[in-house]
């Protein structure tokens, strides 16, 4: 077992040499350094922490403490603003990192954008609220009916516990599930 | 996948969730009394733990709920020929739907005014395509799945509106033997079954030891 300072939260992740290895994954982790006593530093960017801890990449996670937040969503805020996590480091097989890469490639652009950050705030003019809870409640959803009788449907999910950040459900036409991350991009749901 | 029995003290999260349901589930909560209630789970997990049944970190990467649900959906209608399976949706009654799947309507259980809107398959018209089709346009917070089922499927027309009177209604209510309500981001699927065990999911599989504990 390995220890890497991801700012202050516990968390088991891929060892930097397999994800160095990979190559693939430039663009979603970056800067991993040996502090030369078995512990790294790692810099990882808020959307790309979301795949990882989605994916089950950080495995186990155990938040030990999250630096004092000033701006936005605690985790992020932490990462963004460099505090280092202390982050227990386990090794990974070669295929789950493939997996990460397959879907973070799959990041696509949500076409409502991010659907702002009030649940109970209609998406746009199209959705409805449906359901039994009051509009942004956990017991309904916005839907929008599409003329050729297939439907939409958003979730708000803003308050959903860390380490996972604050998102919106999507179920698109097809039936498919995403999860729609603040700027304005989406991930196919696991 | 497996199904792991969930002790009693999970019933009353499941009906909250049967609460919120559109369509027919509202209409089931006075029949979830007994029976047994079961989650999917993945073939190597920890003991379960009922809180974190609302997280998604309950399953990991691997997990395939989807194609575990339609499998299961699928070997309802083989082992009952008279199966109806009812899925609640967000349609309203004057909304455009998919004419490839059957519909029937219902007063609304929390507000008798207004309508809701059922898609539902009976054992002539049940293929995977149907099946995913139904899971597609259920209502998803919560999905709730009703699996049933009518001495006379011809009795259940396409369009139909069912009021509360109806003998088609309380024949589905009565024969319901279980309901699935899932609540797709925490990618949980809690099944209670009126039978002391899960016909839907018999993996043979030894749930001992991992039953979960008040």
């Amino acid at each position: 077992m390995q220890y890497g300072y991801l700012g202050t939260t516990a968390v088991r992740a891929d060892t930097p040499t397999a994800l160095l290895s990979n190559g693939s994954l430039a663009n979603a982790t970056a800067e991993w350094s040996s502090n030369g006593d078995g512990t790294y530093n790692v810099n990882v960017s808020g959307p790309a922490y979301n795949i990882l801890e989605e994916y089950n990449f950080l495995q186990g996670a155990t938040v030990v403490s999250f630096p004092p937040c000033t701006i936005g969503e605690p985790r992020l805020c932490s990462l963004w603003n460099g505090v280092r996590v202390l982050a227990e480091v386990a090794l990974l097989a070669g295929a789950a990192i493939q997996g990460l890469y397959n879907v973070w490639s799959q990041r696509v652009p949500c076409p409502y954008g991010w659907p702002g950050d009030d649940g109970a705030v209609a998406p746009g003019p199209d959705w409805t609220w449906q359901g039994n809870g009051p509009p942004g409640s956990s017991q309904g959803n916005w839907v929008k009916n599409n003329p050729n009788g297939t439907t939409e449907s958003l979730h708000p999910d803003l308050n959903h516990p860390a380490p996972k950040a604050p998102h919106w459900d999507y179920k698109d036409p097809g039936g498919k599930w995403w999860d729609v991350w603040k700027d304005g991009t989406m991930t196919p749901k696991k | 996948m497996k199904a792991i029995q969930l002790e009693n003290n999970a019933i009353p999260l499941f009906r909250e969730r049967l609460r919120g349901s559109l369509g027919l589930g509202p209409y089931l909560e006075q029949h979830i009394a007994g029976g047994s209630l079961w989650v999917w789970a993945p073939e190597v997990s920890t003991p379960i733990d009922l809180d974190r049944l609302n997280e998604d970190i309950f399953y990991p990467a691997s997990t395939d709920l989807e194609s575990t649900l339609t499998n299961a959906l699928l070997r309802y209608f083989k082992t009952d020929p008279s199966a109806v399976l009812v899925a609640d949706t967000a349609y309203r009654l004057e909304d455009v739907r998919p004419d490839s799947l059957q519909w029937f309507s219902l007063d609304s259980f929390h507000d008798p005014g207004q309508r809701r809107i059922c898609a539902f398959l009976t054992g002539a018209a049940a293929d995977e395509k149907a099946v995913e089709e139904l899971v597609a346009v259920a209502s998803p917070y919560p999905t709730t799945l009703v699996f049933t089922s009518l001495t006379h499927a011809a009795d259940l027309t396409r369009g139909v509106y069912l009021d509360p009177r109806n003998a088609v209604l309380q024949d589905l209510v009565e024969g319901v033997k279980h309901v699935l309500v899932g609540v797709f981001d925490e990618r949980t699927m809690l099944i209670w079954s009126s039978a002391g065990e899960l016909p839907l999911a018999r993996l043979g599989v030894d749930a001992e030891g991992l039953h979960c504990r008040p």
